[in-house]
């Protein structure tokens, strides 16, 4: 089988598709990916082939001063045919966007995974991997699946994490073996620490550790890398921030003892080598998706920097390089095919866990839950009833503009009652996965997949409940 | 955002409204120009500086 998986997000993401790759290539299939063109050397060497997408090529002409849209096309047009020439099997779109949609249905395969397009371009998600991610996965949501693992169940296949050793590399030195190697950017500067208090973090790393102190990072990282190396004397980190390739990189976190950083390509990376991992990890991520995944690493999650000093930090850094106990509360891994540890369930996950794997439902947090529940209740009632008016009279406008305001008020709803987000994520995305058609199919789906929403309601509302919150709300 | 961005946001909106008028004066039988011009937008608004994922 010919596969093409799309990948177009950035490093730490095209690095996260390794496992599904290898175990695709594992599997005796003829394994292509798409990545952007400026993240090529992020494509592993053991696929058959890799491809660019170069978007400036297609973008540039459209800012020059004579904006020449036909160019553009054409450049556009001459990679989508060139891709279509190769009649994949399959297509695998682990990009989750919006463009890769259109782009994945623009090569047309007999079989597409993923997000794609409908031939009215609305959004086609026809596998339940695909329909979790788009419900349940981003910041802010209840979601404990590791992304790497959601791409290899979206793939059909089992992570495989048995990759070779990187190839010999001049900058892997006895000086910079077993070193705490440290990232101190990120493809967003909300994902780090400053440069001021990363100096404080190191200076106290490399008061309690002889180990070597490695710093690397891309080119647009040097100037802050240079702030913090000119600070020390006689035993300063070895700056090779801008001065490694991804291959170089790969080499020397392979060979790390520790590997320090937020949400970044290296620390993606250190879970390939199986090189543990102090990962700094901030509000704007979700750390269960995108953590580290090797073996004796911790996370620590940070509001802002300040939320911990860096005597704090660096003391932690260093009971996770010496395999001491954590004096903070951190995220622990155990193995890369094991779960995070060190934390409690929350009703958010456990009702995930209910509504997509078969577990129990968690007991109702609170009042305001039912609460919410009940609304819901209300506004799905009012649904199937314009559903069944349309039904008679397609032209009834009343019913139509009544039917577009329930996400609206759904929407109202979980704000205000963040609990019901599972459910609601849920059922929206059921909704969005009709295709289009015939308007009697559509409306009688539509009707399916409210009564199921309102089957898992009523597994929180029964008559009793009802009657409370009813209570409740006339006080 | 800062002014590299803002550069970039006011060139793609430019980029933007260069597609949309040419998908505006096009025939609309030439549906397959039509949807690369589409997924011409599509990338466009991908790049424009925001909080990533999301369709």
């Amino acid at each position: 089988m010919k596969t093409l998986v799309i990948q177009l997000a950035r490093l730490g993401d095209i690095y996260q598709c390794w496992p599904t790759l290898k175990a695709l290539k594992s599997s005796g299939q003829e394994v292509h990916l798409l990545t952007r063109a400026s993240f090529a050397q992020a494509a592993p060497t053991f696929i058959d082939r890799h491809w660019s997408f170069d978007t400036k090529s297609i973008l540039k002409p459209l800012i020059d001063e004579r904006p020449d849209v036909d160019q553009s096309l054409q450049s556009l047009r001459s990679t989508v045919e060139s891709l279509k020439q190769e009649q994949f099997d399959r297509v695998m779109n682990l990009s989750y966007s919006p463009f890769s949609a259109s782009l994945a249905s623009e090569i047309g395969c007999a079989e597409t995974i993923g997000y794609s397009r409908h031939d009215d371009r609305t959004l086609k998600i026809d596998d339940d991997a695909s329909a979790y991610f788009y419900a349940q996965v981003g910041v802010g949501k209840h979601n404990r699946l590791h992304v790497i693992d959601l791409f290899a169940h979206t793939a059909g296949v089992a992570a495989d994490w048995s990759f070779d050793r990187a190839p010999a590399c001049p900058l892997l030195t006895e000086t910079t073996k077993g070193a705490v190697v440290i990232h101190l950017g990120a493809s967003d500067l909300a994902k780090t620490l400053s440069w001021s208090k990363w100096l404080q973090v190191i200076k106290g790393v490399m008061a309690g550790s002889d180990a070597p102190v490695v710093l690397v990072g891309s080119k647009d990282e040097a100037e802050i890398a240079e702030k913090v190396s000119a600070v020390f004397g006689a035993r300063k980190p070895i700056n090779l921030v801008g001065r490694t390739s991804l291959s170089e990189l790969y080499a020397i976190i392979e060979s790390a003892a520790l590997v320090v950083g937020g949400d970044s390509a290296p620390v993606q990376i250190a879970s390939l080598t199986n090189t543990p991992v102090f990962n700094l990890s901030f509000a704007i991520v979700n750390p269960w998706e995108t953590g580290p995944r090797s073996a004796g690493s911790r996370i620590l999650c940070l509001e802002s920097e300040d939320s911990y000093t860096s005597e704090e930090i660096s003391r932690e850094i260093l009971a996770t390089l010496h395999r001491t106990a954590a004096q903070l509360p951190v995220l622990t891994c155990e193995s890369q095919t094991s779960p995070y540890s060190g934390a409690q369930e929350t009703f958010g996950w456990e009702l995930v866990k209910a509504l997509y794997m078969g577990e129990l439902f968690p007991a109702q947090p609170s009042h305001l839950f039912l609460m919410g529940l009940q609304r819901l209740e209300e506004v799905n009632t009012l649904a199937i009833e314009q559903i069944a008016a349309m039904g008679k009279d397609a032209t009834n406008q009343t019913a139509a503009l009544i039917l577009d305001r329930v996400d609206e008020v759904m929407a109202q709803i979980v704000n205000m009652v963040p609990e019901t987000a599972p459910m609601v994520g849920w059922f929206q995305t059921e909704r969005l996965r009709i295709a289009p058609g015939p308007l009697d199919v559509i409306l009688e789906q539509t009707r399916s997949a409210h009564m199921k929403f309102g089957e898992v309601l009523s597994l929180y509302l029964d008559q009793g409940v009802a009657h409370e919150v009813a209570q409740l709300d006339k006080k | 955002m800062n002014n590299n961005q803002k550069d970039l946001a006011h060139f793609l909106k430019l980029a933007s409204a260069q597609v949309k008028h040419r998908a505006k004066t096009m025939d609309p039988n030439d549906i397959g120009t039509l949807r690369y011009l589409q997924l011409l937008e599509d990338l466009i608004k991908e790049q424009e500086p925001k909080a990533r994922k999301g369709a």
